[in-house]
């Protein structure tokens, strides 16, 4: 009987516990949910309008930059952008699941006629400029490297396999090129980045396996995700060789040492915001508007003596008729449109900072043509 | 009379209201307890079937097009135009690096286990056992990062250059020794399987009766002879539970393998030489499934690889479970 009351006793206690912490976690739960809504609330009134955007690892930096600048202009709009890679960015684009896409290669032709027959037209801003720096790490050697288009594809296809091999040589006469192994370094994560320097390499005809993103592109080496990957694989192993997008070769600590590469004017030139610059504004003529095709542009070879040859564009894709994507409203729309005028205009001045290239003027013309093309539910929005 | 029927029925529905808010009223704790518990485990089964599935009528695009050949060939490659996926390279690189990992991790995690278990003072068992199930928290992606900017110079300069040098003719030691490879990843593996096996060993020992030790101490057993016959004897079956666990995580770990494994990729993968660049089924999806479009073969293949991984792990489970029975059975037949 006693022990009875005890276990009784015990078990009074144990429940009135339980519904004290019930109590407890409930409350919690309704406090935070009250919180959530309220908190946000008060932090923007009804009025904060958010912005997504999804797209090229690449131009993440400059990217999230510019939308920390932006929301300091405009402090009721909110500006996500999720590094997710180009492919991503372009399939999120035509999934419709964010207002805006990155890539760092244009629409194909195919997936251009699609989104254009089945959505409505794609608009490509180009953003920014990317270049890819040929980096290496071969000790004794930490400048005046030169090399071709058609030595780089033989390397990165595990024809030349030597430092000290002929044709290395043949273009490096005053350098003294160890018997040592090429260990070559590239992405292993698909990347535009990966895009670019393969399509720069199909501009010689013995490379054999033609322009990819993906890392299957390159039947040798080594593979590391990222371009910071690369980079530390690079500066971390001796006699490697790969590419990085120049800003992670300028502001790599310790300084990468990178190859001067052969220009379509038969000179030498090393990667810099300046000899990228030369590629853009020497082949701006033949781009094509703003609401067309670009799947042919590209910066590759371009003429002009101090032209860096591996340049490329880093493009916003976003629709002409916003109406287009779910559930925008009309204020969305018009933020929207504020922060692209804000990238490609303000953006710019940012970019040398952060070791982007800029957009010469003739660019910033047409995207600013190329914005002013765009619409929501068939009526123009203003700057 | 439609009255009679209609107070006939609405006393029907009454005394049925009733006898529900009877059931109601019955209806305890328990019963919430039984229902609420069949339901979660429920979801178990309805997680693993909903993958088989998913993972299955997302790869048969990959199927379809290379039949058989996408497990067994060899070449990979998404460029357009000449589009190829096979998987065999990545099946291989799994299962080398994962029996690199067994071969080195599990000894060391036993003799971890017998000295916790068996040897060590509480004073130093309960501070150590702390500080190994600290590092089965540590994430995968910091593993990975130590492995590439610290532990590969060991590997090369320790193991690999003097391995190279004397046995370098040898196919198993031959390139060019520079530690983004399957033996580092193997190595970075073992290392990370050592906390899961170890912990879950010593638990298993810890939990063998002590009158075994003592019986066995009582035949005039050395130490060793009884951690042999009193205790590891005796656990063999949970241990090899705990090893098997350790093999799941080496199988499927993905972030550590992909910064140290050198991601290799068509037949450059195949794991011929330990001083070379490999790739791993999950390090594979890894470095694809961000740049593979929607709709695409790539796609599909990589969910296929998926497939692949995960009836590696149910034979894994199956076999384990098969081991076990077997290991108990004879236990069984011989007391």
């Amino acid at each position: 009987m006693a022990s009875g009351q005890g276990i009784g006793t015990h078990r009074a206690a144990g429940i009135s516990k339980t519904v004290f912490v019930i109590t407890i976690v409930v409350l919690g739960a309704i406090s935070g949910v009250a919180g959530y809504y309220f908190g946000s609330g008060f932090k923007s009134g009804s009025s904060v309008i958010s912005i997504t955007g999804a797209g090229s690892t690449f131009a993440y930096p400059i990217f999230s930059a510019i939308a920390g600048n932006f929301s300091k202009f405009y402090p009721n709009i909110q500006v996500n952008y999720q590094s997710v890679g180009s492919g991503a960015g372009i399939a999120d684009f035509q999934a419709r699941t964010v207002d805006f896409g990155a890539t760092d290669a244009p629409l194909s032709t195919s997936q251009w006629t699609n989104i254009t027959n089945t959505i409505g037209t794609p608009l490509h801003i180009p953003a920014t400029i990317g270049s890819e720096a040929i980096a290496y790490n071969v000790p004794g050697i930490t400048t005046g490297l030169k090399l071709n288009v058609t030595i780089t594809a033989e390397i990165f296809q595990g024809n030349i396999t030597k430092w000290n091999d002929p044709a290395i040589q043949d273009l490096n006469p005053t350098l003294s090129l160890p018997s040592n192994t090429i260990q070559v370094v590239h992405r292993s994560d698909g990347s535009g980045t990966t895009f670019i320097f393969t399509s720069w390499l199909a501009r010689s005809s013995v490379w054999k396996q033609g322009a990819s993103k993906s890392a299957s592109v390159f039947p040798i080496g080594t593979g590391a995700p990222g371009n910071e990957g690369v980079a530390t694989l690079i500066q971390t192993t001796q006699y490697a060789i790969g590419y990085v997008e120049l800003n992670y070769a300028l502001s790599a600590s310790p300084p990468m040492t990178y190859a001067a590469v052969l220009n379509h004017d038969l000179n030498y030139v090393l990667p810099s915001l300046a000899t990228t610059a030369y590629a853009v504004s020497n082949s701006t003529a033949a781009l094509p508007p703003g609401n067309g095709d670009w799947s042919n542009v590209n910066m590759l070879n371009a003429t002009g003596p101090q032209t860096y040859p591996i340049a490329s564009f880093v493009y916003i894709l976003v629709y002409q008729e916003l109406s287009h994507i779910p559930n925008l409203n009309l204020a969305t729309a018009e933020a929207l449109v504020s922060f692209l005028y804000f990238t490609v205009i303000n953006g710019q001045l940012l970019a040398s900072g952060l070791s982007y290239v800029p957009l010469p003027q003739s660019v910033l013309t047409l995207d600013i043509a190329t914005l002013s093309s765009v619409t929501f539910n068939s009526h123009a929005l203003p700057p | 009379m439609t009255r009679t029927v209609k107070e006939k029925n609405s006393s029907v529905r009454t005394r049925s209201l009733i006898r529900l808010f009877e059931r109601l009223r019955q209806f305890s704790t328990d019963d919430f307890f039984e229902i609420s518990s069949t339901l979660f485990a429920a979801i178990v089964v309805v997680i693993l079937a909903l993958t088989a599935v998913v993972l299955t009528r997302g790869s048969i695009p990959a199927f379809d097009a290379y039949g058989i050949s996408f497990v067994f060939g060899s070449d990979w490659s998404a460029v357009a135009g000449r589009e190829v996926y096979g998987a065999l390279p990545y099946i291989l690189g799994t299962l080398v690096t994962s029996a690199i990992a067994m071969g080195v991790g599990v000894p060391i995690s036993l003799g971890i286990a017998i000295f916790l278990a068996e040897m060590a003072p509480g004073s130093i068992r309960n501070p150590l056992s702390q500080l190994i199930e600290i590092l089965a928290a540590v994430p995968s992606v910091i593993y990975g990062f130590w492995g590439l900017l610290v532990f590969r110079f060991w590997i090369v300069d320790l193991i690999e250059k003097p391995l190279s040098r004397d046995f370098g003719t040898i196919a198993v030691f031959q390139g060019t020794p520079f530690g983004l490879d399957i033996l580092t990843a193997g190595l970075i593996l073992a290392i990370m399987i050592i906390p899961t096996v170890s912990s879950i060993s010593k638990e298993v020992m810890m939990a063998v009766p002590s009158s075994q030790r003592e019986a066995a101490y009582s035949i005039g057993a050395t130490r060793w002879e009884v951690v042999r016959i009193g205790v590891l004897n005796y656990s063999r079956s949970g241990i090899f539970g705990a090893a098997i666990l350790g093999l799941g995580r080496a199988v499927g770990e993905t972030m550590a393998v992909t910064m140290v494994i050198g991601n290799a990729i068509g037949p450059a993968a195949f794991p011929g030489s330990l001083f070379q660049s490999g790739q791993t089924l999950s390090s594979l999806i890894a470095n694809e499934f961000g740049e593979a479009n929607p709709g695409s073969l790539l796609l599909s293949s990589l969910i296929g690889l998926g497939l692949i991984l995960f009836a590696f792990a149910l034979i894994i489970n199956v076999f384990a479970q098969l081991m076990v029975w077997k290991v108990l059975r004879v236990k069984g037949r011989v007391e």
